[in-house]
């Protein structure tokens, strides 16, 4: 588990160890940076998780909302074992963020 | 310095018996395939930093191994954050092994910060592992690797060598790596049973 900012240090091990060897790792990644962020300094790696995992070939699902949040990450994590690659399952801030602004 | 990390990776090779060892990228990893290649042996091609991170998710998921980190003071000094994560952690199986060359022997050897005195078994035991030493000598490498071996760890090694220039290298496929460890470890890399 990690934030979208935590994804843009993650990525070398990401690229050269879990895609390079095929190793599945399910990665469950809470977003910052979409809309509603507070913080300008987290927008620029929160809009390129999308990207960053593309160009990585790493599928990613986004959760819709509570109910179904656990399908999705059993989806993920079955999709990362049976291609034998990490797979990623996004957690939009909406979800998961207080709904005060101006708060972390 | 008294020893060259070709000789005190073949000292250790010897004394390894049944212990699964991740390996560092790089001239590490080169000397341990030099030294005879096994299939519990994890070699990186990558991920630079991460050796020490990787042994201690191994130990922690395989207490009934013993797991040895070979990692190099460069890659080590990434990622510093992950000795504070072992002391938190303290798995009684793994040993950390750090070649201190002094330099980035891999990339021309420019140095490290080592070589300006900073002290990486003293940033372990500051980071909460009093298991840790440095060594000198193949002699003292040989007791003090013996010793963790026969005693509950975690424990840290930093042993000071020369650089050696290392002549073959490793299976560059790493899947083949990947898998040929898992069989060794009795996990099946291809089934999709969790």
């Amino acid at each position: 588990m990690m934030q979208s900012s935590g994804l843009g240090n993650a990525l070398n091990g990401l690229a050269s160890l879990l895609v390079a060897y095929q190793i599945p790792v399910l990665l469950v990644i809470s977003m910052r940076g979409d809309p509603g962020e507070w913080n300008a300094a987290q927008v620029p790696m929160g809009r390129a998780v999308r990207p960053v995992l593309d160009a990585l070939g790493i599928q990613h699902l986004t959760v819709d909302g509570p109910e179904t949040a656990a399908e999705t990450v059993r989806l993920v994590s079955s999709l990362a074992f049976s291609v034998q690659l990490p797979a990623a399952c996004l957690l939009p801030r909406r979800l998961t963020a207080p709904t005060t602004a101006g708060r972390p | 310095m008294t020893m060259t990390r070709e000789a005190a990776t073949r000292l250790v090779r010897g004394l390894l018996a049944d212990d699964l060892v991740v390996v560092s990228l790089g001239h590490p990893a080169y000397d341990l395939f030099a030294a005879g290649d096994r299939a519990e042996h994890f070699y990186t091609w990558g991920s630079m930093g991460l050796v020490s991170s990787l042994a201690l998710g191994l130990a922690m998921a395989r207490p009934d191994r013993r797991v040895v980190g070979l990692d190099g003071d460069g890659a080590l000094l990434m990622n510093l954050g992950s000795l504070a994560t072992i002391a938190t952690t303290k798995p009684a199986n793994l040993i950390l092994l750090v070649w201190d060359n002094e330099a980035y022997g891999t990339t021309g050897g420019q140095k490290t910060a080592t070589a300006h005195g900073c002290d990486l078994a003293a940033a372990a035991r500051a980071l909460g592992i009093p298991r840790a030493a440095t060594v000198r000598s193949i002699d003292d490498l040989e007791s003090a690797f013996t010793a963790a071996r026969t005693s509950p760890g975690p424990s840290v090694i930093v042993a000071k060598v020369d650089e050696s220039c290392p002549g073959v290298k490793p299976p560059l496929d790493c899947v083949f790596i990947k898998q040929r460890f898992m069989a060794a470890l009795g996990s099946d890399a291809t089934s999709n049973e969790r």
